[in-house]
């Protein structure tokens, strides 16, 4: 394939791969609950995704080292345990709320009950993670997440106050906020800046790069990729704010099931609007479920050092192999208990933030030391915005459980 | 050590659970419920004006399941003694909205125009209580 074709690929599957399901709730939400005013969240949290993943596709190119193998290296073996642990545990909550969306997507269509299609996805997830190669997984989800797109045209059909758009870019309070919206505000600044930074993009962004035989001569498809695929992809989170203000706030809803998400587009543009946004999900959250599954397998293995890959035969990366399917089965067991899978998201984007330093101070560390990187170490501009997103997300790694407790998960 | 952090917590956990219910606290399931009567309004729409009637019946079952999670989660507060009776119009105001998403649910789309009116004024009515709580 030529290298005009690798990059725009590449830049469509970031893109589609961008929003998943926690991702959904809190965009719609922020905006219900604060119409404009948390979209310089989304411009932070996604130039900070950007410098993050920049850094571990770098690293992946030139060292081909993952995120797990430096934590190891760089933390030593009982931080590095920690960090492995809470992030799996991360992994895991998010797999589950993923796979608990799919399941209720598919009930959408089908009608059919929802814990049969629970176990049907834990057999679609397995059977496609075991008979598909990494490139054809990445592209048919990140590909087929590109629907999504019907919320941005849905966000313009809404014919928003672009005045109030704009003005939402620069950071400021509510309006007539009082001290228990300012607390609901923090809160949601600091979930979207967790649901847009979740560190299994990190780690499956580097692990792929480590698949896909990334050479230091790809470090700038590498960079085009994050900026253009993720910029394209902040757009649709910024277009879900929209919606949650210009669609539901009108409405009074709270947007709180993928199927009341699929009702803003329906209204819009009909059954065509509806199937679109039901397939978009669909890819996303599918895309998301098996990348949060491979992510915990990876590092696992990474952290271990057992052998790992998609391209590997499962008899010759047996643990690694194991692992991933041990993810998903624990996840559809999470669900299947009846527990809304929304409220999982809750939970996992709130740790989320916690395992967030952990994981990127030693991407850091790596990435501007000259030593190890060479003529590919941070310039001047990488190492001023990595320490600064690595003092931010320690901020809102602080104050995440706080929050979460004072604002009762968000809700008031 | 470990025996000693479960038992601690279980103990926080369970007096966190006893203590009496304020204002914040009953006004999360009573928003809960005034959005998805407003939601069954939205959802009605949609099938009268011809959206997919599998989708429709199939979110309604599954708003039908939130609205019982919410119900039993506004059942299961103990409010302080002032704020007994709001509980109790917030229970009664939203057994419309279960009894319509289970209509919704089983086909029966779109609502007979005093069923709307009915759930869009509990919608209300949950508005309302949920701003006097969080005032």
């Amino acid at each position: 394939m030529g290298k005009f074709a690798e990059v725009f690929l590449g830049i469509l599957t970031a893109m589609g791969g961008f929003v998943e399901i926690g991702e959904l709730t809190f965009t719609l939400n922020a905006g219900r609950r604060f119409e404009h005013a948390l979209l310089w969240i989304v411009l932070l949290g996604t130039v900070g995704i950007m410098v993050y993943c920049e850094m571990a596709g770098r690293i992946a190119a030139v060292k081909h080292q993952a995120v797990f193998s430096l934590i190891r290296e760089r933390d030593g073996f009982s931080a590095g345990l920690l960090t492995l642990v809470a992030a799996n545990i991360v992994n895991l909550l998010t797999c589950a709320a993923e796979v608990g969306g799919v399941a209720l997507l598919w009930q959408l269509l089908s009608g059919w009950p929802y814990r049969g299609l629970l176990l049907a996805a834990l057999v679609f997830f397995v059977i496609v993670v075991w008979s598909t190669p990494f490139k054809w997984i990445e592209r048919i989800f990140g590909l087929g997440g590109l629907l999504m797109i019907v919320f941005i045209v849905a966000a313009v059909a809404l014919h928003p106050d672009w005045g109030s758009v704009a003005a939402g870019f620069v950071p400021s309070l509510p309006r007539a906020a009082g001290g228990r919206d300012i607390l609901m505000y923090a809160f949601y600044g600091v979930a979207l800046l967790s649901s847009i930074m979740l560190p299994y993009e990190t780690y499956f962004y580097a692990s792929g790069g480590i698949e896909d035989r990334w050479k230091p001569a790809d470090v700038t498809l590498n960079r085009i990729v994050v900026i253009v695929g993720f910029s394209l992809g902040a757009t649709l989170a910024a277009s879900l704010v929209v919606v949650g203000a210009e669609f539901f706030a009108p409405r009074s809803i709270d947007p709180a099931l993928p199927g009341s998400a699929a009702l803003a587009t329906a209204d819009a543009f009909a059954n065509v609007g509806l199937y679109v946004a039901l397939l978009g999900m669909f890819f996303a959250f599918a895309g998301a479920a098996i990348e949060t599954a491979l992510s915990a397998a990876y590092n696992l293995a990474q952290f271990a050092g057992w052998p790992w890959g998609l391209d590997k035969r499962p008899r010759d990366a047996s643990r690694f192999a194991l692992s991933w399917i041990a993810v998903f089965v624990l996840a559809t067991a999470v669900v299947v208990t009846g527990i809304d899978p929304v409220s999982v998201v809750e939970y996992s984007i709130v740790f989320s933030v916690v395992v967030l330093p952990l994981s990127y101070f030693p991407v850091l560390a790596v990435a501007r030391d000259r030593g190890i990187m060479g003529p590919y170490a941070n310039g001047a501009l990488a190492n001023v915005l990595g320490w600064f997103y690595l003092a931010l997300i320690t901020v809102a790694a602080l104050a995440a459980i706080p929050l979460f407790v004072a604002t009762h998960a968000g809700q008031g | 050590m470990l025996a000693l952090i479960v038992v601690v917590s279980a103990i926080g956990v369970t007096l966190f659970n006893q203590r009496p219910a304020h204002e914040d606290e009953l006004a999360i399931p009573i928003g809960e419920l005034r959005s998805q009567g407003f939601e069954l309004r939205l959802l009605n729409d949609s099938a009268a004006r011809g959206r997919d009637r599998r989708f429709v019946t199939a979110h309604a079952r599954q708003l039908a399941q939130s609205i019982e999670r919410t119900r039993d989660e506004l059942t299961s507060l103990r409010p302080v003694p002032a704020l007994i009776a709001v509980q109790g119009e917030a229970l009664r105001r939203s057994v419309p909205l279960g009894d319509v998403a289970a209509q919704l649910g089983a086909g029966r789309a779109p609502l007979a125009p005093t069923a709307l009116a009915e759930v869009v004024a509990s919608a209300e009515r949950l508005k309302a209580l949920e701003g006097a709580l969080k005032r």
